[in-house]
C-alpha cells in the first residue's frame, strides 16, 4: 500500500513504493542483485520519526458539507503538528460511510450537521457495521448535551468549531499518539 | 424575551479571530432589517424559526473569501458590485453556522442555522422577526486585509 505523505515524510514513502516494485513475482529471479536495502532513518530521519509514532501513515477521513472547512481542518491538522497524514474527503455522511468501507481509513474527523447523513447517524451506522475506525466530532455542536450524545454513540471526542491548533493537539494525541 | 442568548462584542471578536486570525475588529453597528442581502435562519428543534443574522454585502463577501483566504480585491469587489460567487456564499453559510454557538448556553433550547436567504425568498414569518425582534444586537465588523461590514442578530 502506498500512502502520500506531504513534506519530507513523502520521500521515504516514495521510496518504499519503490521497493516494492522490485519484488520479483513467485518462481521468478529478475534481478541478478537484491534489491537495495534503505533504511528509512537513513533516508529521512523524520519520516522514520513520523512512521515509528504512528502518524506518516494514518489515514484521515475528513467529513463536512463545507469545502472550506475541509480546507482549514486539514490546515489546521499540520498547524497542530500532525504532518505526514494522508487525506480523503466526504461532503456528507453517506459518502463517508462508503469510502469507509471500501478504503478504511484510521480516523474520521466528522462535522454533525450535514446533508443526506448527519455525523452522528453515520457514527451510529460505523457501530452497527462493527468498523472500528477511531472517530471524532468538529462541530458547532459543542454543548455538554451534544458532547454526551456524541461519547456515547462511541466518539473518540468532540472539537468545537471555531478551533484553534491547540483544539486538535489536546483531543488528537491520546487518540492516535 | 427571547429563549436564547445574543453575543457580546468580545465573544464575537474572540470567534472571528480563530476563524480569519488576529486583528479583528467588533463595534457596535447599526440595526440591518428584512431587506439585508442576506439572512440566515435558525430554527429550534421542532424546526421554528427563531433566530437571524442579517448581513450587509460587504460583510457577506469580506467573511465568505476570509474564510478560504481568497484574494481581497476579489472580495471587494463582489462587496462593491455583486453578484456573490458561490463560494462566498458557501463560506458566508458556514460562518453563520459557527456564529450558532454564540446564541445558546447551557440554559437556552437548541437552535441551528438551516438556511441562508435574500430578501425575495423570506417568508412573512422570517421578516417579522426582522422586524419586530425579542432581543438584537447590531455590530460593525472589520477584517483585516477585506475590510468592514455590518451583522446584526435578531431573536424571537
Amino acid at each position: 500500500m502506498v500512502t502520500l505523505g506531504f513534506g519530507r515524510g513523502q520521500k521515504y514513502l516514495s521510496l518504499r513504493w519503490s521497493y516494492v516494485e522490485w519484488l520479483p513475482p513467485p518462481g521468478r529471479r529478475m534481478w541478478a542483485v537484491e534489491p537495495p536495502q534503505v533504511s528509512p532513518a537513513a533516508v529521512d530521519p523524520l519520516g522514520a520519526e513520523l512512521i515509528q509514532q504512528g502518524i506518516a501513515s494514518l489515514k484521515v477521513l475528513i467529513v463536512d458539507d463545507s469545502v472550506s472547512m475541509r480546507m482549514i481542518v486539514k490546515r489546521t491538522l499540520r498547524q497542530a503538528g500532525f504532518e505526514g497524514l494522508s487525506f480523503t474527503e466526504a461532503g456528507d455522511g453517506a459518502e463517508a460511510l462508503e469510502q469507509i468501507r471500501k478504503s478504511a481509513p484510521e480516523l474520521v474527523l466528522s462535522d454533525w450537521n450535514m446533508p443526506k447523513m448527519s455525523g452522528l447517524e453515520l457514527l451510529k451506522a460505523l457501530r452497527a457495521e462493527n468498523l472500528p475506525v477511531k472517530f471524532g466530532f468538529v462541530t458547532t455542536e459543542g454543548s455538554a448535551d451534544m458532547r454526551a450524545l456524541a461519547k456515547q454513540n462511541g466518539a473518540q471526542f468532540l472539537i468545537a468549531k471555531p478551533f484553534t491548533p491547540e483544539s486538535f493537539e489536546r483531543a488528537l494525541r491520546p487518540v492516535i499518539g | 424575551m427571547s429563549r436564547f442568548v445574543l453575543p457580546e462584542g468580545y465573544q464575537l471578536r474572540h470567534h472571528f479571530e480563530m476563524l480569519f486570525g488576529n486583528g479583528v475588529a467588533v463595534h457596535a453597528g447599526d440595526k440591518l432589517g428584512a431587506d439585508a442581502p442576506f439572512c440566515g435562519i435558525y430554527r429550534d428543534d421542532a424546526k421554528a424559526p427563531v433566530g437571524l443574522c442579517l448581513c450587509d454585502m460587504s460583510f457577506a463577501a469580506y467573511a465568505g473569501a476570509a474564510l478560504s483566504m481568497m484574494m481581497p480585491g476579489d472580495a471587494k469587489l463582489a462587496a462593491q458590485k455583486g453578484p456573490l460567487p458561490e463560494v462566498m456564499r458557501a463560506n458566508l453559510y458556514e460562518v453563520m453556522n459557527i456564529l450558532s454557538s454564540l446564541l445558546m448556553n447551557e440554559h437556552t433550547p437548541h437552535l441551528k442555522l438551516v438556511e441562508l436567504c435574500s430578501p425575495p425568498a423570506l417568508d412573512a414569518s422570517i421578516k417579522a422577526i426582522a422586524k419586530n425582534p425579542e432581543a438584537h444586537m447590531s455590530f460593525k465588523v472589520e477584517l483585516p486585509r477585506y475590510g468592514a461590514g455590518q451583522i446584526t442578530f435578531a431573536l424571537t
